[in-house]
């Protein structure tokens, strides 16, 4: 029918064109008035009596006729119709999708995993990345890794200082990163969970080679978070987060601390820091340990724990200034840099001279003392009065039995040992 | 008002838009919360009299803009529309609410992040058991899994779970646990039930026993499963054919990382505002499905070594054979988004358009079959054998 509707047209106006003689007859349509027939005013007098006048314009004026209205009736009809069927249709075409979707939705996942392979497929050839090794073994080898994400932001004439790194059981199971502030140790620490996270993901990685022994739980703490407006401050939390960890290891874990005991009193961090790792060596699971820090006298425990082994971020001291050289050597680092930190963000002369007179002062004082274990403690059971007893008495009076897990019993038998050194004479 | 007010007693702590003629308007705190939000104009009704209130509307065509502003500042919405034409009746024409649209049930596109999923999970305690559900409406995804409660506050965490239904007791539990940030929203304790949840999703799948989804074990799991249902009835939600099954998620199968790790890492989230994360520098998928699926997977990576090297194998395939990998890419860029189009169909808010672009996007698949069949790696070729052609494409 509308289809049909503009022949229909045509032929009426034909028609009403010849029966009242009118030449310039128009017929024509807008929303107000719907369809009409306007006729100029020069032909005024020759308007049936039949027409029904709707609209006076400055040369012209519209009629309707009783065709005309009937016709369009049946036009919006038509087309209110034709509505009500389109919509009919489309709902059937909606609906007979409805069976599909489970086998769609199949399909769907399929698709988004091949967007990803693929997507790492491009990723690998762009950024120049290799095909991980991967193994169900215990060690991590990485060679000449990178850090994905910062060697993305680099400016394209630098390129990334890549490093190696080994971690296994033998004799390497806990690296003690030590360096000055920004020469780059947590960059190498989150490179290797980057790199172990990416190839456990699927893709290739930022790096030479890797072997890589799978990797079951992955624990870091990665620079001070204050979460002031929690109300805690930035040691609390690095406790809260420590304790987390030592709590949930397992003999697959990969474990990242990066300043740990940075937000307290030196000789409290000092020995929180070393504790911490002692845990971690004399733990059964022996974790896989990267750590970070700047108390360069925990290079001390590589004499007596035989799986820590120290490295430093070589830097070059040149005549005034520091040069950051980023590679990873053996080894621990002698000094911190601070004071050359400190010039290098221009800090005032006058500072930086009672810097180092205070830094000579103290290095010299510290020198006296230091962390050896002392092996003339023995435990003589009728000295009551002896601060070694004493504190075992405590350490043992501490004990939450109810709560203790064996390991942690373990643990705490092993530490009362140690306290009592290597002379059992009970 | 007093229609008004008997559907606002229903929904006391959603903001309402009820639809008045050509606009959406607000009252009272409703009004004074929306005008805030959304920058329009607060107006007072019989000023002066007893009966005061406030009011701010805007015309029913600018939904699409306002909504989009009203749920990201974290407000629930109940959208209550005419039910019927107002010219076909002489009394008050019915209304009623059509849709009740909270931070993790929602299909509004203007809302939902394209390359992000948006959960809504339920938390069952079962004595030391801690059950979880979790549900994207907008893609169909259901699991459930159990365990202790940190590894539920991580799993909640890893999925960016924008709400957690609880049972009211839990409340103070709850705050303890997981703080005041964590987005929960209460329901009574009797939803929390195992035969009732069980009877909710053997109706929902069609299905006798749930055996079948291998989840009968995992009774608190499936309390969870069971409230997220009972949710989505009373959000208004009834459409909803696209939630074909459910699954156990494996939480063994994945790389244990503490919620501290995840954000260390800046994997997803950067800890500065102009920070690059890891998922940026990773993200070379083409289409929307397959970023969302890039975000959940760097969130959890595998454990279990074969599936790792399937992986790896199909990447070295595509890596191999840069001239597949190109086909493979441009077919993909043409998909668009299959999996929310999907949602859209079973929910009824499809346009046309959409339809036709389904339907292209379907006569795709035979040939991304064929592309995978030329490889000699089986596990490529596993993809193709499991896509299916679905004849309708062709009509």
């Amino acid at each position: 029918m509308a289809r049909g509707g503009k022949k229909v047209l045509d032929q009426m106006l034909k028609r009403e064109t010849e029966s009242t003689g009118i030449s310039s007859l128009k017929i024509s349509y807008n929303n107000v008035f719907g369809y009409y027939i306007e006729v100029r005013n020069s032909h005024k007098d020759k308007v049936p009596q039949t027409w029904i006048r709707k609209q006076t314009l400055v040369n012209a004026e519209r009629y309707i006729t009783e065709e005309l209205k009937t016709y369009e009736t049946r036009i919006v009809g038509a087309e209110d119709q034709i509505s009500q069927l389109e919509q009919r249709l489309f709902l059937e075409l909606v609906e007979g999708f409805v069976p599909y979707i489970e086998a769609i939705q199949q399909n769907a996942r399929l698709l988004a995993e091949l967007d990803c392979l693929c997507g790492f497929a491009s990723l690998a050839k762009t950024r120049n990345y290799h095909c991980p090794t991967i193994n169900d073994g215990v060690s991590l080898t990485i060679v000449e890794g990178r850090h994905p994400v910062i060697e993305y932001q680099i400016p394209p004439e630098e390129s990334y200082v890549p490093n190696d790194l080994e971690l296994n059981k033998n004799d390497q199971q806990i690296i003690m990163i030590t360096g000055p502030n920004m020469s780059g140790k947590s960059a190498v620490l989150r490179q290797t969970a980057l790199i172990v996270l990416m190839a456990q993901v699927g893709s290739y990685i930022p790096a030479g080679r890797a072997e890589i022994g799978i990797v079951d739980k992955l624990f870091t703490r990665v620079g001070a978070s204050d979460n002031i407006s929690l109300g805690e401050s930035t040691f609390m939390v690095e406790m809260n987060e420590t304790a987390a960890i030592v709590n949930n290891l397992s003999e697959r874990s990969l474990v990242l601390l990066d300043e740990i005991g940075r937000g307290t009193s030196t000789y409290d961090g000092i020995s929180i820091a070393w504790a911490i790792v002692t845990y971690l060596h004399e733990h059964p699971y022996q974790p896989k340990t990267l750590f970070a820090t700047h108390y360069h006298e925990l290079n001390e425990m590589t004499e007596q724990y035989e799986r820590i082994q120290n490295f430093s971020v070589s830097v070059k001291e040149l005549k005034d200034e520091v040069l950051f050289l980023r590679k990873l050597v053996s080894g621990g680092s002698a000094h911190s840099f601070g004071i050359h930190v400190a010039k290098m963000a221009g800090m005032p002369q006058f500072i930086l001279g009672q810097s180092r007179q205070m830094l000579e002062k103290l290095e010299a004082s510290r020198g006296a003392k230091g962390m050896e274990r002392d092996d003339n403690m023995q435990l003589n059971f009728f000295q009551m009065d002896d601060p070694l007893l004493e504190e075992i008495r405590e350490q043992i009076m501490d004990l939450e039995i109810d709560h203790l897990t064996p390991i942690e019993a373990l643990m705490q038998l092993n530490s009362l040992r140690k306290k009592l050194g290597k002379k059992k004479d009970l | 008002m007093k229609q008004y007010n008997e559907i606002k007693v229903k929904y006391p702590d959603a903001l309402l838009l009820f639809r008045v003629g050509d606009f959406y308007e607000t009252f009272g705190d409703d009004a004074v919360r929306a005008a805030g939000i959304l920058g329009i104009v607060l107006a007072k009704r019989g000023a002066g009299s007893a009966s005061e209130t406030e009011l701010a509307g805007f015309p029913h065509h600018a939904l699409e803009t306002y909504l989009p502003k009203l749920v990201r500042a974290g407000e629930r919405v109940a959208i209550c529309d005419q039910l019927e034409d107002p010219k076909a009746t002489k009394k008050l024409v019915k209304r009623g609410v059509t849709e009740l649209i909270t931070p993790g049930v929602t299909l509004t596109d203007g809302v939902l992040d394209e390359k992000s999923n948006n959960f809504v999970a339920a938390l069952h305690v079962d004595k030391q058991v801690h059950g979880l559900a979790f549900l994207d409406i907008s893609t169909g995804e259901f699991q459930l899994t159990q365990g202790s409660q940190t590894e539920m506050a991580m799993l909640i965490q890893q999925l960016d779970v924008k709400e957690v239904l609880v049972a009211k007791p839990m409340k103070k539990q709850i705050v303890e646990s997981y703080g005041t940030q964590f987005p929960s929203y209460f329901l009574e304790d009797w939803v929390f039930q195992q035969n009732y949840a069980t009877e909710l999703l053997q109706d929902q799948f069609g299905v006798a026993s749930l055996k079948g989804f291998g989840i009968s074990e995992l009774s608190a799991g499936v309390v969870a499963a069971g409230v997220i249902l009972y949710y989505l009835n009373e959000t208004e939600h009834a459409q909803l054919d696209h939630i074909t099954h459910i699954r156990r998620y494996a939480r063994e199968a994945h790389m244990w990382m503490d919620p501290f790790t995840i954000r260390n890492l800046e994997l997803i989230y950067p800890n500065a505002p102009q920070a690059t994360t890891l998922l940026q520098v990773m993200d070379h998928t083409k289409t929307p499905m397959g970023g969302r699926m890039l975000k959940r997977w760097l969130a959890a990576p595998l454990t279990d070594l074969k599936a790792i090297q399937r992986r790896l194998d199909v990447v070295t395939d595509f890596y191999t054979h840069p001239n597949r990998k190109q086909r493979m890419q441009d077919l993909l860029q043409a998909l668009g988004d299959l999996e929310r189009l999907m949602a859209k169909v079973a929910t009824g808010r499809i346009g046309p358009r959409a339809i036709n672009q389904l339907k292209n996007s379907l006569l795709l698949i035979p040939e991304i079959t064929e592309i995978t069949s030329q490889s000699e790696q089986m596990a490529l070729q596993f993809f193709g054998k499991g896509l299916n052609p679905c004849a309708i494409g062709q009509r």
